[in-house]
């Protein structure tokens, strides 16, 4: 499967994210490399955290390096342009700081190894892309970093891919459960009322909080954050209640905390922005679906596809087959395994 | 007598006389005390590429376990001349000098929480950075003129930083991870990361993490402005700050 094909004319910014390091984004990143490089595509690509050093900082173990053609637009470091063995054209010195330098947008003028590292807030991520399209990438990749997902807010890119493996744990089970639930954070589905997703988009611009009764009105929360305000949200709430808007994260104690003083969020759905806003576990995301808790998206991900990698870096791996099976079955999104691709298909 | 040169391309260890590459080590193995188990830590070492290993010292632990400390020769050498570790760059200034930037470009106070996260407790890191009477002579930022620092300890959740930092309206977070097991400094690091962004406010605060096993490459790559090892005194932390945030206009 080609999985520019799922990119190509639908989505100009991609997101790369990992369950955890050594899931395999960069293996992934070079599969994409590969294919945009066939089908003669310009890529536009930088990295919340760092690509192309030949040696993980983590864990010590080989990175796989990046190689860039000509042509291709890069937003990377200062310190990393002077490590880089292909010939960069610096086209735009951004003013975002890193802990490795200002962010610079460069051309590649003479294909070769590069090391990136780029902007490190989403707000500059979404900036740097931007540009990197002004000056000609007909899609831009970020990469991420560590097991870090705020990338995939669609606030910053219009799609993402997931990079899981058998680094998240010796049990292949468990790594199918977190990665199932995972995928379905990024699948949640966005509200369907139009006027209520009018309502709660404004709320969530204005960065604030308010509970929608069953006619309509909203009443503001007068809170700035949902984190150890569970209670004030419990207590906003009745049987007219119907939509909680969240403007930032959500965070299991809030829902612990709502549970404790009323019944009433049986009757309610919660909104939050997107996916990247929840901080709960998959066993506790079951717990409260059980006790009625129903959560939804102001802004649905559009997750493409979950790459796989049975390796994992502290010496154990899965049987490649039947890793891809289990998730194949149990992920509601396409599977690649990116290192073994081809034997899978046979 | 001439002293030997030692050659920056191939260091080794250095016991009685240069090059000889004499290291100890020391471990436990999960068997009882013995000479099978003297054995084994023996061959142990020597997998782990030291010549001529010798256990000089075995200490039952009781409950089938036992202490080795182990003697040998070191066969691998570094190339010191090609090493760079990327340092935080900044002018670090005095005290005084960091009150009179702040009074100078910010003309406020500057708001700072510091906290140990996640699950550890070993708070000796944030403690001299921040601490009134600070550490080896160098005050803490809990004395500058000009800040509001903040301790929040030991265990902190990273929601219980974030809460408190939106409520104080933080201007720097600074976060300290000494001990921690199987790198869930790591995660919990990047959680915290994550959660600014969730709250919208991760463009909004300088955020430095700092800790013996947290150089600032890695930093980086968690996404922190900053991160401070070993031998980092208030000043550094505070200098970098203060200039950060001007540097991004958080003043």
């Amino acid at each position: 499967m080609e999985i520019m094909d799922l990119i190509r004319h639908k989505y100009k910014t991609v997101s790369l994210v990992g369950m955890a390091k050594n899931a395999g984004k960069t293996v992934t990143l070079n599969r994409l490399l590969e294919e945009a490089a066939e089908k003669g595509i310009t890529l536009g690509l930088t990295s919340i955290g760092r690509d192309g050093e030949a040696q993980d900082i983590v864990t010590s173990t080989e990175k796989p390096m990046i190689y860039l053609l000509e042509d291709t637009i890069v937003a990377t470091t200062e310190d990393c342009l002077l490590r880089s063995d292909a010939k960069l054209e610096i086209l735009e010195v951004t003013d975002y700081p890193t802990a490795m330098g200002m962010v610079v947008i460069c051309r590649v003028k003479n294909e070769g190894y590069v090391e990136i590292a780029g902007p490190d807030t989403n707000i500059a991520v979404k900036e740097v892309a931007m540009s990197m399209l002004s000056h000609g990438a007909e899609i831009v990749l970020i990469d991420g970093a560590i097991n870090r997902k705020t990338t995939a807010s669609p606030s910053i890119t219009e799609a993402t891919i997931l990079a899981t493996g058998a680094v998240l744990s010796r049990d292949i089970d468990k790594v199918v459960e977190e990665t199932i639930h995972q995928v379905d954070l990024f699948n949640l589905k966005p509200v369907e009322d139009v006027m209520v997703l009018g309502l709660a988009e404004e709320l969530l611009e204005n960065k604030s909080y308010g509970v929608i009764d069953q006619n309509g009105n909203v009443k503001t929360i007068d809170i700035k954050t949902a984190i150890n305000s569970g209670t004030v949200i419990g207590r906003a709430l009745d049987e007219d209640s119907r939509y909680v808007i969240l403007s930032g994260s959500l965070v299991k104690k809030t829902l612990e905390d709502i549970m404790t003083i009323t019944d009433a969020y049986k009757d309610v759905t919660f909104i939050v922005r997107d996916a990247t806003k929840i901080f709960i576990g998959a066993k506790e995301w079951k717990f409260f679906e059980k006790r009625g808790f129903e959560i939804r998206v102001a802004e649905k991900i559009n997750a493409l596809v979950a790459t796989l990698n049975p390796y994992a870096p502290q010496g154990y791996q899965f049987n490649p087959r039947d890793f891809y099976k289990k998730m194949k079955q149990n992920l509601s999104l396409p599977v690649v395994d990116v290192m073994l691709e081809e034997e899978l298909d046979e | 007598m001439a002293l030997e040169k030692v050659d920056l391309t191939k260091v080794k260890p250095y016991g009685d006389t240069l090059n000889d590459g004499m290291t100890q080590v020391s471990f436990t193995l999960p068997v009882p005390y013995g000479d099978e188990s003297k054995e084994a830590a023996r061959r142990l070492a020597i997998k782990m590429g030291l010549e001529e290993a010798s256990v000089v010292e075995a200490k039952d632990l009781g409950v089938g376990y036992t202490y080795f400390v182990v003697y040998g020769k070191c066969q691998h050498t570094i190339d010191y001349s090609t090493i760079q570790v990327p340092k935080v760059e900044v002018d670090t200034m005095e005290k005084e000098e960091v009150e009179a930037y702040i009074e100078k470009h910010i003309g406020r106070d500057v708001v700072i929480l510091g906290a140990c996260t996640g699950t550890d407790a070993h708070t000796v890191g944030i403690d001299a950075i921040m601490n009134m009477k600070g550490f080896d002579g160098h005050y803490g930022l809990e004395r500058y003129k000009g800040m509001e620092a903040h301790n929040l300890g030991s265990q902190v959740p990273n929601e219980e930083l974030v809460a408190k930092a939106i409520e104080l309206k933080a201007d720097a977070l600074l976060v300290s991870q000494v001990v921690t097991q199987k790198d869930v400094h790591i995660s919990n690091l990047t959680e915290l990361v994550e959660l600014l962004e969730a709250e919208g406010i991760r463009d909004k605060v300088v955020l430095v993490c700092g800790g013996p096993r947290l150089s600032h490459e890695l930093a980086k790559e968690l996404g922190y402005d900053a991160g401070f090892g070993s031998g980092s005194y208030a000043e550094d932390v505070a200098s970098f700050v203060v200039e950060e945030m001007v540097k991004r206009k958080l003043g």
